[in-house]
């Protein structure tokens, strides 16, 4: 890899952040007139020999658990830190979305805020005012733009930063966990403009914990774990061995997925009225069912806008420890949703799952299948009786094969097919 | 102290110039070529201040008016505010305590008039000063919330600073200007023109110091507390309140004098607005022995000497410790 390529947008080179921890002021003071010659402090890296590239129009992600050292790299490539070992290079302007009201100046109304930031990005204040009614009509701030940042709630600020980030159209854009802010109507009008900057092809880096959300968004993710890079690999492949790991970690921790994000609804959006599961062809509800047996899942939805909105469904299965078994939606499968209201199956002729208890869930996605209009569960679980000695999760398609004597050799090792670099 | 390498320079276009910026960081570039971009760095202050001209009008901007935003009086502060602190030292110096200004040959009232005018001027000089450097040793933790966050050129919040205190000193001086012909002081004439090269040392000077002390107190907290007392002190060795002719051993301390650019500054100050040499005054006392009118040029080389050695030792602190800003806020 040459660094200096035009053909990136961002490039890594073995980074690193050690950060100082310092015992106490004096000990600062002396270290600081002793030219390094007296320590006082401690170092903690926070971050060790990072190395990707970006291409140009490409997205990519960065998952890892609290602490990984995610938000301390996108720290450094927004340039508000620096790295204490290896090199970067960013090309172009760069607009980041790292927490609540990050570049603001609580002091400033939103209208100086909007302007500073601009200048910052190189606007000169005629192309501002070109541009300030935009993202005014975007933040739907009304009359809040002109007082003082410090008084707007937190949803106002994330508004007003999602505004001016997308607006300012910068060539790399980072962004830190935002989406799960604002109200409903927002965070769609959020997801769009994520979305459309994406198609327009300009670079993302996006950290998030919403590993579903990482894999629509990116082509690419990177699993940072205590600093250093565990996986760098097509966004798929990394947030199915994080989630993998994760699910590890915290088996018994049973804690909300993130499919169960429910946030408030609105009239105008696209919504779920309820989720049923049936016998396999009738209107029969069943709950208690056994491995084999044929069921539906029925979804039954309201998108008022369809001309606007387009929308898809998707169903998944949640074991009560919160490992997401399956899910699949009609984006994967490609298939369109009709507007209005309606109903949607998703037909299961042999459930393979073995004994335990499901959550199950229909939800309402948009049509890049980035964001998450409406989940709902069906009213009750879905308790799983086997009858057989099967153990383990899910009853497998399979069949067993004995074959007498050493007719087939044994194989010498597993050939390496898996897992390209 | 590698910089960021960014050219963009044609920020007037319509048209933002889009992929001509690109960055570069290294963490820890070679010794040599550090100095280097240290030193190029250092001398570039000026060009960075174009630059970032957008950025610096909008805080200059904000910082008027929100010096003043919800008072009533409004802009009316900055020319109250020096009269009634004038007003104040001018009853207990001049009128309780009896102060003069101790120069031979002058009648009592054209002694207490001038030492009146005399402390005026350095008084609002000086507290245009002090504002400016005290108020700016807490500029980059009151800005915390944009040097953490995002790529910020803080270099621009001291000069800020010292620009909106210059303001409003030269506001309280044009209402000097105004009121002191009513008096019977006339200092308008062609020495008007020295103000501006004045003015600028000043913000040259108080810039430097401004630099040092805000990156110091990022680091040491206990510098704007220290940097209090160090100006309190500092005020009374500069003659703002006395003059050098009421000493009448002052040789012995002379050199408190000569190595204290603050009293060459108000000097400078004080040869163009309180110095006579106009026919008016003169007529005040025909004996007096006033001084012309002299050019204030020695006291501005001297200021400016003393800003350059301020400036390099104060921004070279700020720059070794800016990029280091982030991590301590």
């Amino acid at each position: 890899m040459a660094f200096g390529d035009p053909k990136n947008a961002i490039e890594a080179e073995g980074l690193g952040k050690a950060y100082r921890l310092h015992g106490s002021p004096i000990g600062r003071v002396l270290g600081a007139l002793s030219f390094g010659s007296y320590r006082s402090y401690r170092e903690h890296n926070a971050l060790q020999d990072v190395t990707f590239t970006v291409g140009r129009g490409e997205a990519l992600g960065v998952v890892g658990a609290n602490g990984a050292g995610k938000s301390t790299l996108l720290k450094i490539l927004s340039g508000t830190t620096d790295p204490t070992a290896g090199r970067f290079r960013v090309a172009g302007h760069v607009a980041s979305l790292l927490e609540l009201g990050a570049g603001f100046h609580p002091e400033f109304s939103g209208r100086e805020n909007i302007y500073l930031n601009g200048a910052l990005l190189g606007y000169s204040r005629k192309e501002l005012d070109r541009l300030f009614p935009v993202m005014l009509e975007f933040s739907e701030l009304g009359e809040f733009i002109d007082r003082p940042l410090r008084t707007y709630s937190s949803g106002m600020a994330m508004r007003l930063g999602f505004s001016v980030a997308v607006h300012l159209d910068p060539e790399v854009l980072i962004i830190d966990e935002v989406f799960a802010v604002g109200d409903m109507h927002f965070a769609k009008k959020c997801a769009d403009k994520v979305y459309d900057f994406r198609r327009r092809g300009k670079t993302i880096l996006f950290c998030s914990h919403s590993l579903y959300d990482v894999r629509q968004l990116c082509d690419r993710a990177i699993w940072l774990d205590h600093g250093k890079v565990r996986l760098l690999d097509d966004a798929v492949t990394v947030t199915n061995e994080y989630a993998a790991f994760s699910k590890s970690l915290d088996a018994n921790q049973a804690r909300p997925g993130e499919w169960y994000v429910a946030p408030p609804k609105r009239e105008t959006m696209p919504s779920i009225d309820a989720v049923r599961i049936m016998r396999m062809g009738t209107d029969e509800q069943i709950y208690d069912v056994a491995p084999g047996d044929a069921i539906d899942v029925r979804i039954w939805y309201r998108n008022p806008d369809p001309y606007n909105t387009k929308i898809h469904i998707a169903v998944g299965f949640q074991r009560n420890d919160s490992t997401l078994v399956t899910a699949d939606t009609t984006e994967f499968a490609r298939i369109e949703v009709p507007g209005g209201a309606g109903c949607v199956t998703y037909r299961c002729p042999r459930l393979i799952l073995l004994s335990g208890s499901f959550t199950v869930f229909g939800v309402c996605l948009d049509e890049p299948g980035l964001h998450r209009f409406d989940t709902v569960m069906a009213p009750s679980n879905l308790n799983v009786r086997s009858r057989t000695k099967d153990v383990g999760l899910v009853l497998q398609d399979h069949s067993w094969i004995v074959e007498p004597g050493h007719c087939i050799p044994t194989p010498a090792a597993a050939p390496s097919s898996a897992g390209e670099p | 102290m590698s910089g960021v390498a960014s050219a963009n320079s044609s920020a007037t276009g319509s048209e933002r110039p889009t992929g001509g910026k690109e960055t570069i960081r290294e963490a820890r570039p070679p010794a040599g070529k550090s100095l280097r971009e240290g030193l190029i760095a250092l001398v570039s202050y000026p060009r960075m201040v174009v630059a970032q001209r957008e950025i610096l009008s909008n805080f200059y901007q904000r910082e008027l008016r929100a010096r003043f935003r919800g008072t009533v009086l409004g802009f009316v502060w900055p020319f109250v505010l020096p009269l009634v602190l004038f007003l104040v030292y001018y009853f207990v110096f001049a009128e309780l305590l009896g102060a003069k200004f101790g120069r031979a040959g002058l009648a009592d009232a054209a002694q207490k008039q001038l030492f009146t005018v005399y402390l005026f001027v350095g008084v609002v000089v000086w507290s245009g000063f002090a504002e400016s450097v005290t108020r700016n040793a807490s500029v980059i933790l009151e800005n915390s919330n944009l040097i953490k966050k995002i790529s910020f050129p803080s270099e621009i919040l001291p000069l800020n600073t010292v620009l909106a205190s210059v303001t409003i000193q030269a506001l309280a001086l044009i209402a000097y200007l105004i009121v002191a012909p009513q008096l019977g002081w006339n200092p308008w004439g062609w020495r008007m023109l020295a103000l501006p090269v004045l003015f600028a040392v000043q913000v040259a000077f108080s810039l430097g110091l401004s630099l040092g002390f805000s990156a110091m107190n990022v680091f040491v907290r206990d510098t704007q507390p220290l940097l209090g007392i160090a100006m309190t002190f500092w005020q009374f060795l500069t003659p703002v309140f006395w003059a050098r002719d009421q000493v009448p051993g002052i040789e012995k301390y002379s050199y408190v004098l000569t190595w204290n650019p603050m009293h060459h500054l108000l000097e400078g100050y004080r040869k163009v607005l309180v110095n006579p040499g106009t026919p008016q005054y003169r007529d005040l006392d025909a004996k007096a022995g006033f001084p012309d009118f002299e050019w204030p040029w020695a006291e501005c080389a001297n200021v400016a000497a003393a800003s350059v050695v301020v400036f390099v030792l104060g921004y070279s602190l700020f720059l070794a410790s800016k990029r280091k800003f982030a991590d301590e806020l």
